[in-house]
């Protein structure tokens, strides 16, 4: 190879690139003959280059030691390919290429391919048949509590909301965190059990919503229609079958929340701040409005404080309160996709943060 | 495809498809570089090979979760700096001989930098060695004590996060986070 004189100002990550190590110079890391601004250097550059990593192994080649040891890993390597992603197929069949390429794009920086890939696992599919059979209970409980008395004064119900947005959460956890080459890569990255978790939660969710609608149709066309005050106004005909899919709802805008939080905090910490949050939210108004001893101002309104309690928690599910659970969705997609970096699967390379003047800490 | 005229994001790609030739030729055009990269950092062959061996099956493995951006080469060294972080941190018990030996390596670079101790480098090949880094840069990194160069070394160049450096060098995440300050602010102090 000839490598054209080297001329020490130029930036080894320009491109096309005009610079290129010399041999010597490359002969000098392998035998860790650098001092450390330059081996730092020339291992930047080398990332960098593919003719240089070239000529670093025709050096390498001629050392007996070294060749024999990168034979040894590469017949280890290559004797164990990984089985084919189940999902890779399905996704052959289902999308255009196109459309599959620009999908794995999207998602492959958050390792979301991956986590759809694990829910359609027969071992993870109970953590789907949880949160649809969880879904659709809630519904009809309260369907039936909502629907029989018109007054929701059930005591259990603001106790199934504390529930629901754990409930995939929880499916998660059961059908078996350890199963899956997955785990083991994953685990190579910072906060990996947390983003699991709720990657695999989140997944779970999204995988429900359809089965969830499908079993709200059938409970629908069993017990009728929703009661009012629960569907949204003016589609009472429809929206029965959407009551399962509105207790999905929260979860998973919540296990969202959690994950874009966790750009910025530890992940454990953001779910703990949204989990901490939700319960404020559920159950100080209908504990507080619940006891009668907190109606200080008096007897007067001991009357409407129970059903303002429980109607609290209606209101989260009813109609005007769709909207809102789907822009809080929204606003944590968006803040996943636009800061996905600051999980830290990627960092920027040596040369982007000198040229930047050092980064940050 | 023929693997040896394709570039490195065809080969991983057609890699995740488990095409056995183009990661094979990927291995070879990527675990030199991975290889002698290790070595710089721990001094124990034995670990050093099975990262090796780890980290490209690793890669092998998430190949289909490559987001095409950057350099396959910086992707593939991430995961080995990991896999490097990982075997320090199962060998718990050995963890401190590693660290001292990482702080060994440096330690003797940095003694051989500044106390012109180098008399075993032959001056032949001294000549031919030809400085990467020139000025006030070169300057402000050799200028660096070994501690601190050690952590600019793991956070820096590796991409390694505050708690896996560390892991690798065996010193408090606090004491990474205060030493990567001080060797930052040194360069940066250096170099106005």
């Amino acid at each position: 190879m000839s490598a054209p004189q080297p001329q020490p100002q130029s930036q080894p990550s320009a491109s096309p690139q005009p610079w290129h190590a010399s041999p010597a110079l490359l002969v000098a890391y392998t035998l860790g003959r650098l001092s450390a601004a330059d081996a730092w250097s020339a291992e930047a550059h080398l990332v960098s280059c593919p003719s240089c990593r070239a000529e670093l192994g025709r050096i390498v080649d001629d050392v007996d030691d070294t060749r024999d040891v990168l034979a040894l890993a590469r017949t280890r390597v290559l004797s164990q390919p990984p089985p084919a992603p189940a999902a890779q197929r399905l996704g052959q069949r289902a999308a255009s290429a196109g459309l599959r390429r620009a999908i794995v794009r999207v998602g492959a920086r958050s390792g979301a391919p991956w986590h759809l890939r694990w829910v359609v696992r027969p071992a993870s599919l109970g953590a789907v048949a949880l949160a649809v059979a969880a879904a659709t209970a809630f519904a009809g409980i309260s369907h039936v509590v909502v629907g029989a008395t018109n007054s929701p004064t059930s005591g259990t119900a603001w106790l199934l909301w504390l529930l629901a947005p754990a409930v995939p959460v929880a499916g998660v956890a059961l059908s078996g965190l350890g199963a899956g080459d997955e785990l083991e890569l994953e685990l190579a990255t910072p906060s990996a059990g947390w983003r699991l978790v709720l990657w695999r939660a989140l997944a779970v969710v999204v995988t429900a919503v359809p089965l969830a609608l499908l079993a709200g149709w059938v409970t629908a066309s069993l017990t009728g229609p929703a009661p009012p005050g629960l569907v949204p106004p003016g589609t009472s005909g429809v929206s029965g079958a959407w009551l399962p899919v509105l207790w999905l709802l929260p979860a998973l805008a919540l296990t969202a929340t959690a994950l874009a939080l966790g750009t910025w905090l530890v992940l454990w910490q953001a779910a703990a701040v949204v989990g901490v949050v939700w319960l404020l939210v559920v159950g100080v108004p209908s504990l507080v409005l619940r006891t009668p001893s907190s109606s200080a101002v008096g007897s007067a309104l001991d009357s409407s404080a129970t059903p303002f309690a429980s109607a609290w928690v209606v209101h989260l599910i009813s109609g005007w309160a769709q909207p809102v659970w789907l822009l809080v969705l929204a606003a944590a997609v968006v803040v996943v996709v636009v800061r996905r970096d600051a999980f830290g699967t990627v960092k920027p390379s040596l040369t982007a943060r000198w040229t930047t003047g050092g980064g940050e800490a | 495809m023929d693997p040896a005229a394709a570039d490195d994001a065809a080969l991983l790609r057609a890699s995740a498809r488990g095409d056995a030739a183009a990661f094979g030729e990927l291995y070879d055009r990527l675990a030199p570089m991975v290889l002698v990269r290790l070595r710089r950092r721990c001094s124990d062959d034995d670990v050093v090979v099975d990262v090796l061996q780890e980290a490209f099956s690793s890669a092998w493995r998430a190949a289909g979760t490559w987001d095409g951006r950057g350099d396959v080469a910086a992707w593939v060294w991430t995961i080995a700096a990991r896999r490097l972080v990982d075997a320090f941190r199962r060998r718990a018990v050995r963890e401190k001989t590693a660290a001292v030996a990482h702080h060994g390596h440096v330690e003797l670079e940095h003694l051989h930098a500044t106390s012109g101790a180098r008399a075993w480098v032959p001056s032949a090949e001294e000549d031919v060695v030809d400085g990467l880094l020139t000025g006030p840069l070169a300057a402000a990194v050799e200028g660096l004590s070994p501690e601190l160069r050690a952590v600019l070394q793991a956070t820096v160049l590796d991409g390694l996060s505050t708690r896996e450096a560390a892991v690798l060098l065996g010193v408090p995440e606090g004491t990474v986070k205060t030493r990567a300050m001080r060797a930052r602010a040194q360069v940066r102090a250096a170099l106005a």
